[in-house]
């Protein structure tokens, strides 16, 4: 009787449930079956090469940092929030007490208002600069 | 014993710890998506990195549906194959579009490698594949995740995995078997 010669696929599936002493196998088939164990037992074989070991440690820092610089923007903004709506507040405040006082306020020459103001602002910028370079020291890093 | 949903719970309460149990516990599995994906052997690390940030960054949107192993794994994947796009562009360009008719080429010197070992010999294959051939066989043999999972990951239908794993593997297997016997010839002569 003439044995079926069997296809690639069930070559495959044959290797896989560790079949090359199949005893209704040809030489041939044998032999391939063999080639495809060695194959996926080599293909199981992991990198000689790897993480270094530290790696765990260096991901959690890094995305600690990461977390502690977010922290730091948000509370800028947050800041730089309550500033304004405090400096809101008691002008409102002011100008319930005493209009007289606001409109006093508001004849004061423009450039000793803004200068305070821009004092404050630029006090602001470079926090918030120096919390960003920060961050993008660590994005660079990762 | 790892427990997945207490792991991300406490993560998700900011425990670093916890953040790194998780990365000692899927490093390796990352580390062989990306080892396999990318030819740059100085940015694998920084890429496996990369991979585990976006992890933290996004785990608040995992909600358990499937293993966590396997979300992982797409994420590794995606930036993997992101990666290559951006900084190997040509790599892409330079397989065919039908990859169902990638064959081999008799240009590269194996020889001298099956002499070094056998592992070394099926990396050196596995570089000159195209990357859904080498993803699947990667996840399928060296993370031993099952074709559903690999459709998880790559989105690429289970059908198509099947496919590709077989013609990949049948690939390889004539490329050793021309190897071995190249060499014996050789030896002979």
């Amino acid at each position: 009787m003439v044995m079926r010669e069997m296809s690639d696929e069930e070559l495959q599936h044959l290797a896989e449930q560790g079949g090359a002493t199949n005893e209704n196998l040809s030489l041939k088939e044998k032999e391939d079956v063999l080639v495809y164990q060695n194959l996926f037992q080599n293909l199981k074989a992991e990198p000689v090469e790897g993480l270094p070991f530290n790696f765990a440690a260096n991901v959690r820092r890094a995305v600690q940092q990461q977390d502690a610089l977010k922290g730091d923007l948000k509370f800028q903004f947050m800041l730089l929030f309550i500033f304004a709506s405090i400096l809101v507040a008691a002008f409102g405040l002011l100008h319930l007490v005493s209009p007289a006082a606001t409109e006093q306020l508001m004849t004061i020459p423009p450039k000793f208002k803004w200068s305070a103001g821009l004092a404050v602002l630029m006090f602001w910028c470079v926090n918030l600069l120096t919390t960003g370079s920060g961050f993008k020291q660590i994005s660079k890093q990762q | 014993m790892f427990d997945e949903k207490e792991i991300v719970r406490r993560i998700l309460k900011s425990d670093f710890r916890a953040f790194e149990l998780l990365v000692k516990q899927y490093e390796k599995l990352v580390f062989y998506v990306v080892h396999r994906l990318i030819q740059d052997h100085h940015n694998k690390e920084d890429i496996c990195q990369d991979v585990f940030i976006k992890v933290y960054q996004n785990l608040g949107k995992f909600q358990f549906q499937s293993k966590l192993s396997t979300w992982i794994a797409r994420i590794a994947y995606l930036t993997a194959v992101d990666y290559t796009r951006k900084a190997v562009k040509e790599s892409f360009s330079e397989y065919p579009d039908d990859i169902d008719r990638y064959h081999f080429t008799d240009e590269n010197p194996e020889e001298e490698l099956i002499q070094k070992d056998a592992a070394a010999y099926i990396n050196h294959i596995i570089e000159q594949m195209p990357i859904h051939y080498k993803t699947v066989i990667t996840l399928y043999h060296l993370n031993e995740f099952s074709c559903a999972e690999i459709q998880d990951i790559t989105g690429i239908p289970e059908g198509t995995v099947k496919s590709y794993l077989f013609r990949a593997r049948k690939l390889m297997k004539e490329k050793m078997q021309k190897d071995i016997n190249n060499n014996g010839y050789e030896r002979n002569e």
